[in-house]
């Protein structure tokens, strides 16, 4: 009995020890995104549970009473739960804090590899946070890149020396007519529907012409196929938003929009202007939806729209540069919308083949006065690229890249004439009235070819062939392009590049009534050789070196003619050098860019001469840092002066009542060194199911005056810098669940 | 904030001028204001001559002989951007033009002499397209003032044509203030102008369709002292004096044109 006694009493312990089950899922906080493959500990019990693919775990057996539930990854903060081993079936939602969340959560599929050497990429991760980008805007901080040109406030990417107009955009490899809004405030798609910026400057491979200075080049990203997720933001100038997710296990969505509402506290402010009245308040918007849809394993598809707006309307009370006929109602409307499917078939994993279509209209009206411009154009773009890799040492693409084009317009505008970036008055030209419709074809076809000459070689030869046909200009163009790269370690790559680009004339300059009809289209010829060295080892913390060298010579340059309106007279020559270094330690990363450039044109009658975007010396410094939720950043920017031709007198015009400029030496000189630091800080407040972000842009923080230009009085006789934005800081917040 | 985006907005939109700069309606320095001629348009026939005369400003002269030198060529292709200039032109001619405004001291304003006819030759239509010489080729006259060292340049075209409907020069009857006969302005008084002579006429167009359209008459004001809100305006419109009235005598010029090379002018010394 007493031996049964004492049994019982040591087993009494054992007996009262009753166990609990646990479960849950597990996020990331704010994002609510579920995280996989995490170790979920219980202590002191020393139970571990991993989460699944959709977050969740589960410990079965847990003894009932006083417990700690501990996660600990890498990049988050650690997360700990006391007194959750009480109940008997316990259900927990737990939200894993990150040490430095992103503006934007994006889920990058693999990462991406660029074709070109030559080409340089910026991430929605690295433009969202860039100084100076307006508030996370992709082609505003693709201006940051090495050799693009400073361009003021305009609409247009200028690369290494070249003329605004020899650079193209395209979205989704898909030509648009233009990537900025009104006044270059802010590019075409909202930055988080864009994947990533491509900028293309000399030396590009075969996929794309018609730009003899460079292309830019946007991809929108594939929509969340995981969870619903979205944003919405408001700053001083405009609101916009987006909703992205799944809709069933093959396909998924995006949609967003944004609208600007600058022109309502313009208007405002304008009101009592005795020089222009708004009589519509200056408006931009842009809506950007996907649809993407996995067939089978094969296929997949995917649409894009894209649309663009702008809209101005303005009473200019006083006549604009003291010109009669820039006197009265202005209306400007600018837009352009595509429809892009594409579907990406990938036979195996050594042949793909790509196909996309891009269906939509620009429209441009300008309307001063009762004088117009008014274009309506209906294009249809279509590529197709076929990739096959035959072994590890040959691989080739082949692809279509057609344009076609039905155009309509109607001008009554006088024509234009303008040198070394003087224009003559608006009310001197030749009035032209017109009504015409056209039909053009850009038709194109490439090869692109990666051969090794053994597996291990170090050599990758890419001899690569373009031929377009322009109907514009009856020219059918063989443009060989021909890359070169030599990888001396995994560290250390060297590259140089050839190649014949063309570009068609642009439409004014080869219309009948309003140019010259028999013009050609301009060419260059690219050279280029630079290296990248990667000190990183593989870690993601240290510096990269990129260094390149460029040269480039521009043939049957379109200039002014007096005869002939425009002619193929001018002829350019460009080189320059570029050095970007990137470092990155712990919460800290900079970036030091630099441009030494020299490009010049030569024009019949005006001789050899810089070119407007001459600017020997560009540098970028870019920092930022990381700090438990906020970012600081900055920009600071060093820049040559632009040339000017300087304008020595005028004549008076009696008929018109305008002053015709005399011009001195073209481009003959420049303005004061542009200096200009632009800070941005991030703030995040990151909740369990949503992150808020409040951010501070400031460009031009030191309120420096930078001269853009030149105005004068009514006869040129005197004259005044026009300086370039003053301090211009943009807050915002932006809520993202 | 409210002046940053104010400033951005003119920075963006256009650029109207900047108070910095001297003024487009005041009148200061020698000057001319207009050119006329009694034939602003001919039609082509051989032995052909013109005559025309600037309207001058000289307001702070003093009275004083200012020679000028007066070209007539076929236009260069001013409007495709060719200077302004008749040297190398084959058709150039040449005549000497002397101003003299001794007899009249500050504040003068006035027609010039019509200087001599300039010849205008018969190939003037020759490689001319039907619709150039429809709408009009142009024969320019260059007026070169030398003024305390400096050329005072200033030109007018005279459209030669094959229409049988010639432009005349539109008529300025007077100037007025606040709708009335005009006498001296005050503080945002309104400065109009009464006006006749807008003529129908046929263009063709670059597309062979001939238009008929209205010539849109407008008005350049100058004064000799003070500020208007807008200087160029059109014939309808009324602009305001934006200045308190000087002490002293004030000079008030209107210019007509038909935009058409039409032109005339009235003033008032107030």
């Amino acid at each position: 009995m007493i031996r049964l006694l004492l049994v019982l009493l040591f087993a009494l312990p054992l007996y009262a020890e009753e166990n609990i089950s646990l479960k849950g899922v597990l996020f990331e906080r704010g994002s609510k995104k579920p995280l996989a493959d995490v170790n979920i500990f219980i202590l002191p019990a020393k139970l571990k549970a991993i989460t699944n693919k959709d977050g969740s775990f589960e410990f079965s057996s847990i003894p009932k009473g006083e417990c700690e539930l501990i996660v600990n990854l890498v990049n988050y903060n650690k997360l700990s739960k006391i007194n959750i081993c009480n109940e008997p079936n316990t259900s927990l939602n737990l939200f894993l804090e990150k040490k430095f969340a992103t503006t934007f959560e994006t889920t990058v599929k693999g990462k991406y590899q660029k074709r070109d050497d030559q080409t340089q990429s910026l991430t929605q991760e690295e433009f969202l946070t860039m100084p100076g980008s307006f508030g996370g805007d992709p082609v505003r901080a693709a201006q940051n890149l090495p050799g693009v040109a400073r361009n003021g406030a305009s609409a247009q990417i200028v690369i290494q020396g070249a003329s605004a107009q020899d650079t193209k955009y395209n979205i989704n490899g898909h030509q648009v007519p233009l990537v900025f809004h009104f006044g270059g405030l802010s590019s075409v798609i909202i930055p988080e529907a864009v994947e990533r910026v491509d900028l293309l400057p000399s030396g590009y491979g075969p996929e794309f012409s018609q730009a003899i200075g460079g292309v830019v080049g946007l991809t929108v990203k594939d929509p969340e196929t995981e969870r619903t997720k979205g944003m919405a933001y408001v700053d001083l100038f405009n609101a916009g938003g987006l909703v992205e997710g799944a809709i069933d296990d093959k396909s998924s969505f995006l949609v967003s929009g944004r609208y600007s509402y600058i022109g309502l506290v313009l208007k405002a402010v304008a009101k009592k202007n005795d020089n222009f009245q708004l009589t519509a308040a200056p408006t931009y918007m842009d809506i950007t939806s996907i649809y993407e849809r996995r067939i089978n394993t094969k296929n997949k598809f995917k649409t894009t729209l894209i649309a663009s707006r702008d809209e101005l309307k303005l009473v200019l009370n006083k006549a604009a540069n003291d010109d009669p006929a820039l006197k009265g109602n202005f209306y400007n409307r600018t837009g352009f919308f595509r429809m892009i499917p594409s579907l990406s078939t990938e036979l195996d994993n050594k042949i793909k083949l790509e196909n996309s279509l891009a269906v939509g209209k620009d429209y441009i009206l300008v309307d001063i006065a009762g004088q117009y411009l008014d274009i309506n154009r209906t294009v249809v773009t279509q590529r197709s690229e076929f990739t096959q890799e035959l072994n590890s040492q040959y691989k080739y693409y082949l692809g279509l890249d057609n344009q076609f084009s039905w155009t309509k317009v109607n001008i009554n505008l006088p024509n234009s004439y303008s040198v070394g970036g003087v224009p003559n008055p608006f009310s001197v030209g030749d009035k032209r009235k017109f009504r015409i419709e056209s039909t053009q074809s850009l038709l194109g076809a490439y090869l692109r070819q990666e051969i090794k000459l053994s597996e291990n070689s170090p050599w990758t030869f890419l001899p690569n062939l373009r031929v377009d046909h322009f109907t514009i200009t009856n020219e059918t163009h063989l443009a060989p392009r021909f890359q070169l790269r030599y990888k001396f370690d995994e560290s250390l790559i060297l590259r140089a590049s050839w190649g014949i680009y063309h570009q068609p004339p642009l439409p004014q300059e080869s219309s009948k009534y309003y140019g010259n009809e028999n013009l050609i289209s301009p060419r260059s010829i690219h050279y280029t050789a630079g290296w990248t060295k990667d000190f990183r080892a593989g870690a993601t913390e240290g510096l990269e070196l990129t260094n390149n060298y460029f040269y480039k010579s521009l043939k049957n340059i379109v200039v002014p003619d007096i005869s002939t309106r425009y002619s193929n007279g001018g002829t350019g020559e460009i080189y320059g050098s570029e050095i970007q270094a990137k470092y990155k330690w712990s919460q800290w990363s900079s970036q030091l860019v630099y441009t030494y450039l020299n490009s010049s044109r030569t024009i019949p009658g005006f001789g050899r001469r810089p070119s407007e975007f001459d600017q020997t010396h560009n540098l970028n410094l870019i920092g930022s840092h990381n700090r438990d939720k906020w970012t600081y950043s900055a920009r600071f920017r060093l820049v040559s002066g632009n040339p000017y031709t300087p304008v020595t007198g005028g004549t008076f015009d009696s008929d018109n009542d305008v002053y015709i400029p005399t011009r001195g030496p073209i481009y003959s000189k420049t303005f004061s060194l542009f200096n200009q630091l632009d800070i941005r800080i991030d703030r995040k407040y990151v909740y369990d199911t949503w992150i808020l972000t409040a951010y501070l842009d400031i460009q031009n923080v030191m309120n420096a005056k930078n001269p853009s230009s030149l105005q004068y009085s009514y006869d040129y006789t005197q004259n005044e810098n026009v300086n370039g934005l003053p301090i211009l800081p943009t807050l915002g917040i932006k809520g993202e669940f | 904030m409210k002046k940053t985006i104010y400033l951005f907005t003119l920075f963006l939109i256009a650029s109207c001028g900047d108070d910095k700069l001297k003024k487009v309606e005041t009148l200061n320095s020698f000057r001319l204001l207009a050119i006329e001629s009694a034939t602003p348009e001919l039609t082509q026939n051989a032995g052909l001559s013109v005559t025309a005369r600037p309207y001058i400003s000289d307001v702070n002269g003093g009275g004083r002989i200012v020679n000028a030198e007066v070209d007539g060529c076929i236009d260069p292709g001013i409007s495709f951007g060719a200077e302004v200039t008749c040297e190398g032109n084959p058709s150039k001619v040449s005549v000497a033009y002397t101003i003299n405004t001794s007899a009249l001291p500050n504040l003068n304003s006035g027609w010039g002499a019509y200087s001599s006819a300039l010849s205008i030759p018969d190939t003037i239509f020759f490689g001319r397209t039907d619709r150039e010489r429809f709408n009009g080729v142009p024969y320019i006259i260059i007026f070169k003032f030398t003024v305390d060292g400096a050329v005072v340049k200033s030109f007018r075209r005279i459209l030669l044509t094959n229409r049988t409907v010639l432009n005349s020069n539109p008529t300025l009857s007077g100037l007025l203030l606040n709708g009335s006969t005009i006498s001296r302005p005050n503080l945002n008084d309104y400065l109009s102008a009464s006006v006749s002579g807008s003529e129908n006429y046929n263009t063709i167009l670059d597309d062979g369709i001939i238009e008929n359209k209205n010539e849109t008459l407008t008005m350049a004001w100058y004064v000799s002292s003070g500020e208007l809100n807008i200087s160029k305006a059109t014939a309808s419109e009324s602009v305001q004096y934006k200045t308190s009235p000087p002490s002293t005598q004030l000079l008030i010029i209107g210019v007509l044109r038909d935009e058409r090379g039409g032109v005339a002018v009235r003033e008032s010394l107030l």
